[in-house]
């Protein structure tokens, strides 16, 4: 009986990899590179492209320890941005999606907004209106064109963006990319390619001190 | 009851093959080569397993089939528990990055505690009146 069994079992592990393989978004999307996506790590840029400092954030935007940090961090991230000192990326990822696609729909709307130099706005909005529960349906594209209206981006070409998934493609891929770097949750952070741990980045003191050191300046 | 929770997990695995992958990656303990061939066949093998034991074909031998992959998995989830990382064991789809504590891994470990423990069971009883085995090869009046 155990041939029964070996065969079973080989014709599972095959039928199986083929039948996801041809399931999965990461490996069949059409992937549209945006323009506006010029991180070093294949993210939304913020900022003045030539300052010494990389902040890099790899967020969901379903994922709420992400929201927690975007609003401790947020004053000292464009403070340090406005003074040149920094530029942030933004990787949008599709972390916490189960069967769904609102994480990786709302990282795409993102890039759309990128596109339409509106990416700080939404990606605001996007954080300050998550809804307490992941995956719960909230995040409709109708509710993602809401959120970009409400921050001025009427303009159909984001619309358009939003609604064909325009980047779904992208972040798909980006997600891929970034969990095959060893990077598996979010939010994530790096300064200059090197993590930093969420309570240093959450603590305006000590983000404001990391950042200084390495511009020299601590 | 093992049949159930086979089918379960592995039916729960099926719709996002991609989160499958990334709670995969998310143990960091397989070398990316063997992730998606892993992550993509482990449901059909759950499915395969379920089907052998609720129609009682090769039943000892998938017995001690689901009896290793227990063990990988509590094997996992100890190696995961012990190097301090977070993760949801994606056990019934999902998985990846969670907040996941002790009690958690705990909890998983025990439950799949239990199921060894069946697996075992099954190995080492005769089959039932109506598997599928006794049609292939019947005992001897």
């Amino acid at each position: 009986m155990w041939w029964v069994l070996g065969g079973v079992l080989v014709a599972a592990v095959v039928a199986g990899f083929l039948y996801n393989r041809s399931s999965s978004t990461a490996e069949n999307a059409k992937v549209v590179r945006p323009a506006s996506s010029v991180g070093p790590h294949s993210g939304v840029l913020v900022g003045n492209a030539n300052a010494p400092v990389t902040i890099t954030e790899f967020g969901d935007f379903q994922c709420p320890v992400c929201r927690e940090l975007h609003q401790l961090w947020e004053p000292t991230i464009e403070q340090l941005v406005q003074q040149g000192k920094v530029k942030f990326e933004f990787v949008g990822l599709q972390f916490l999606d189960q069967g769904t696609t609102e994480s990786l729909r709302s990282a795409a709307a993102g890039v759309c907004a990128a596109d339409q130099n509106k990416f700080p706005d939404l990606y605001n909005a996007l954080y300050d209106g998550q809804s307490r529960t992941e995956n719960s349906g909230f995040l409709t594209n109708d509710q993602l064109l809401s959120f970009g209206r409400s921050v001025g981006l009427t303009d159909p070409t984001f619309a358009n963006c939003v609604k064909s998934g325009r980047y779904a493609g992208w972040v798909a891929k980006n997600t891929d990319a970034t969990t095959r770097r060893g990077i598996t949750s979010t939010p994530t952070v790096l300064l200059n390619d090197k993590q930093i741990s969420n309570s240093v980045a959450a603590d305006p003191q000590r983000l404001t001190d990391a950042v200084n050191q390495a511009t020299g300046q601590g | 009851m093992l049949a159930g929770v086979w089918g379960w997990a592995g039916v729960a695995k099926l719709g996002d093959p991609d989160a499958a992958v990334r709670a995969v990656r998310a143990y960091d303990i397989l070398p990316e080569t063997f992730v998606k061939p892993f992550a993509w066949g482990l449901p059909f093998v759950e499915l395969a397993l379920a089907v052998l034991l609720l129609v009682g074909l090769a039943t000892r031998p998938a017995a001690w089939a689901s009896a290793v992959l227990l063990l990988v998995f509590i094997g996992a989830t100890a190696s995961v528990w012990a190097r301090g990382l977070q993760i949801d064991c994606g056990c019934f789809g999902g998985g990846g990055q969670s907040s996941a504590d002790a009690t958690s891994y705990l909890r998983d470990i025990g439950r799949d505690g239990l199921l060894l423990c069946l697996a075992l069971l099954v190995a080492a009883g005769a089959p039932s009146r109506l598997a599928l085995d006794n049609l292939l090869s019947p005992e001897e009046p």
